[in-house]
């Protein structure tokens, strides 16, 4: 086993078809796809070697991601430019490449830097958009938005209304929502469509959800994971 | 058309569980132009995706399939209840993964057909598909239904369902199938089948009739029609060497059970277990040469993506180059943190030292198959392995390491008494002794026991299976010995896959009336309704006992009579003789 010598860090999109993958199955498919692209990635020790691939915030089964990243450790001086044509060929169509870039190993980790993403919602014919605009300014307007989360230990209510940074209608019939996001408060856009139409799961599924990006906050200024060392 | 049809199932996928297994777009998967082939075939898969996509019959035909110009090959697997609820609210027919296409614009649809517990999901395909689910309410229009792989050892309880069945290897056949369609692909069904029924290895069922007697046992079996054989020969690959095989396997997006490149180092075995139907039908034994093996891993590998390559056949570790082949595939394959695989392994010490060769990268488990307590037990079924055999083994594999050991039992062979029962609970502690006297801290034996299923072109064919009670009663017995992790198999079960392992043609409306009930996915514990099987026998007026629990009478024409494997029922009879004299072959 050698030591990881550098990173390489892509942006990519995850859209169509591959938007039912699990976060496990992104995983999957990219270890193989790196597999076959004959890439000198790094494994770990032990029982069981595993590739050293790192992923940003889990996208939820169903939603689309336009700008997602990924950082994978290299056991040999690997070129971006080489890295990224050889990779390119070997995904599955709706998983697109995007970009990548070398990064030192000691550069940290995604899920450490990203802290903020961006949303857009379709919605579906079945629900009236009259008075969308009210309906959520008077959502964004409550005084607390709670929510269940199921965890290890069980059911916890959390508030997300500080989460939602920004929420507001375009096109007539779409929602664009920007958020704070973290190990600690992630959002799940479905949750929110639940609560702000009063919907169950089975009808809230049928809405559209796209993460058009996910971004480094710094001072204000939205910045790309890709920029950040 | 086709894209608006895709439109509305892209529309429901958010609605079921897993959408995975229904937006096909795999690596390796071959989309092909429909308008620019002659034949058109859906290959079906009659359980879930994650089961089906491990089959390596399927993935053979696919490849041999799709490597021709004039045809294609697309892929469907049973659709988990929740999409079939779907399907059905919303009429929308079931289709195939590659293109979106509704199985009844296919002009063959090819089930591969492994197991009895799966045979519900064929009518349950079809019905979904829009194809009429009994053979004889199929027009000129709807696709030809083929069905293969190992449940054809006895094709007749499917034969209302399926309009032919391939009896035997299917490497070559396919072509021939292939090649026969397309000249008749103008004239009627009947002429199509007439066709196809001319090919060696081809079983037409409409083209019989099965007469019975009084008692219900079978009275004759004949052709109806002119020219047709009167017994079916299966079809044999003569090398394995030059025979097509898969090097560009679809490459599942998600995780299915085993996601791993297989490589079928040998088929047959030269074991002869008294029970074994795989053995029987699979005959002669035939090694895949190492240079052959080591193209395949290469190409393999590099076509997929895997990080697993696992070795099958019946008995891998008889292959007589195994230990040069693992040793020539870790050089190659170890740097690369791929490691290798052995379905299950001989109880000797020579696969101890095998198994030990596969720790390179990964660390595994090891599974072997004493099947008996008991000497006498074990001459019975012809499993040549001594209590001695398996002391030693057990002793080799404690002092290399491991300390979890997984032993296969079965219970209810013929002339099997309690004492037979017990001593596979005296077996496996006196085997944890063993690993305790060479101070391994915990060792652990992970015991499964099955029940013993008679099966066609076996020495066992005419045997009567257990009552359920005496099995449940066995069952208890090591239950109550071994305390510890012991799992068996569901007595039930146990029960329908004896039924329809040797089963006639009159099990055709039972199966129907079962899938009508509700039946489907039997061999899922959470969707198995035995209560509802029982129904459909009541139904039907059928006691399941006539097919499982008699002890048949040698002289009696049995259902597959007419299908041949190449073992002859004198040399059968001869074996089961000597059981009875207690002596192994």
């Amino acid at each position: 086993m050698e030591k990881p010598l550098h990173k390489i860090r892509i942006k990519y999109s995850k859209v169509d078809a591959m938007k039912f993958l699990s976060h496990l199955d992104v995983r999957n498919v990219f270890s193989k796809a790196i597999l076959r692209a004959n890439l000198p990635i790094s494994f770990s020790g032990g029982f069981n070697p595993k590739m050293s691939m790192t992923f940003s915030f889990p996208l939820p089964v169903g939603t689309e991601g336009l700008q997602e990243y990924a950082d994978f450790e290299m056991e040999k001086p690997t070129d971006a430019g080489i890295f990224f044509q050889r990779l390119q060929g070997q995904l599955p169509q709706g998983l697109n490449l995007l970009e990548a870039k070398k990064i030192p190993i000691i550069a940290k980790a995604l899920t450490v830097i990203i802290n903020f993403a961006h949303y857009e919602i379709e919605i579906p014919n079945f629900v009236d958009c009259e008075n969308l605009n009210t309906e959520v300014e008077n959502f964004m307007n409550q005084q607390a938005i709670v929510v269940d989360h199921w965890t290890k230990t069980g059911i916890k209510q959390i508030d997300i209304k500080n989460s939602i940074v920004k929420f507001t209608v375009f096109d007539g019939s779409k929602l664009r929502m920007a958020v704070n996001i973290g190990n600690e408060k992630n959002i799940r856009p479905h949750e929110v469509i639940e609560k702000l139409f009063n919907l169950p799961k089975e009808k809230s599924v049928l809405f559209k959800v796209k993460r058009t990006g996910t971004y480094v906050l710094q001072n204000s200024e939205l910045i790309d994971p890709l920029n950040i060392i | 058309m086709a894209n608006f049809f895709r439109e509305q199932i892209t529309e429901i996928l958010p609605l079921v569980n897993k959408p995975v297994r229904y937006i096909g777009g795999e690596i390796n998967s071959v989309l092909k132009s429909h308008s620019l082939v002659d034949v058109k075939i859906a290959l079906a898969f009659p359980d879930v995706y994650e089961i089906g996509m491990s089959y390596l019959g399927f993935k053979i035909i696919y490849e041999i399939i799709n490597s021709r110009q004039d045809c294609l090959a697309e892929r469907v697997y049973a659709p988990w209840i929740d999409m079939e609820l779907l399907l059905k609210e919303k009429n929308l027919p079931l289709f195939t993964l590659e293109s979106y296409t509704p199985l009844s614009e296919f002009d063959i649809i090819g089930f591969s057909v492994q197991y009895e517990m799966n045979y519900t999901n064929i009518l349950q395909i079809l019905e979904l598909g829009k194809i009429p689910i009994f053979a004889k309410d199929r027009n000129d229009s709807d696709p030809i239904v083929i069905a293969g792989g190992p449940c054809t050892s006895n094709p007749e309880p499917l034969a209302d369902f399926i309009d032919v069945f391939v009896i035997g290897e299917g490497e070559e056949i396919i072509n021939e199938i292939i090649d026969v369609y397309k000249e008749n692909k103008n004239k009627t069904r009947k002429e199509i089948l007439l066709a196809l029924s001319k090919l060696s290895g081809i079983y037409v069922p409409s083209f019989y009739e099965v007469k019975y007697n009084s008692d219900g046992t079978i009275s004759s079996i004949t052709p109806k029609e002119e020219n047709v054989p009167l017994k079916i020969e299966k079809r044999i690959i003569k090398d394995l060497n030059t025979a097509s095989y898969p090097v560009s396997q679809v490459v599942s997006l998600t995780e299915v059970i085993h996601d791993r490149l297989t490589i079928e180092i040998m088929r047959g075995c030269k074991r002869a277990c008294r029970f074994c139907c795989a053995g029987s039908i699979y005959r002669p034994v035939r090694e895949r040469n190492i240079e052959e093996i080591e193209k395949i891993a290469i190409e393999g590998i590099k076509n997929t993506g895997y990080n697993e390559i696992s070795l099958s056949s019946l008995c891998t570790t008889d292959h007589s180059q195994i230990k040069e082949i693992i040793e020539r595939l870790n050089t190659l394959f170890a740097p690369k943190y791929i490691s290798i695989s052995l379905p299950s392994l001989r109880v000797d010490s020579f696969s101890v030292e095998i198994a030990s060769l596969l720790q390179k990268v990964r660390k595994v488990g090891l599974t072997f198959a004493p099947e008996a307590g008991t000497q006498r037990m074990r001459d019975v079924i012809n499993k040549n392995t001594t209590e001695e055999d398996l002391m030693k083994t057990i002793h080799t594999v404690y002092s290399s390491g491991w300390d979890l050991i997984k032993l296969y039992f079965m219970i209810g062979l013929p002339t099997e008494q309690e004492e037979d029962v017990r001593e596979i609970s005296s077996t496996v502690k006196k085997a944890i002794k063993i690993g305790r006297s060479l101070n391994v801290k915990h060792p652990k034996i992970n015991v499964s026991i099955s029940s013993f299923i008679p099966k066609s072109h076996t020495v066992f064919q005419w045997e009567a299976q257990d009552k359920g009670e005496t099995l449940r009663n066995k069952i208890s017995i090591l239950r109550r010995l071994l305390q510890g992790d012991i799992k068996w198999h569901d007595v039930n079960v146990s029960l329908l896959e004896a039924v329809f392992a040797r089963g006639d043609r009159r099990l055709g409306k039972v199966l129907f009336a079962a899938y009508k009930l509700g039946c489907r996915f039997d061999s899922w514990a959470e969707h198995f309704k035995f209560l509802n099987w029982e129904k459909a026998f009541e139904e039907c007026k059928i006691d399941p006992a006539f097919y499982a629990n008699r002890k048949r009478e040698y002289e009696e024409i049995l259902p597959w009579d007419h299908i041949s494997y190449g073992v002859s029922k004198e040399g059968l009879k001869k074996e089961i003789e000597k059981v009875y004299g207690k002596t192994t072959s």
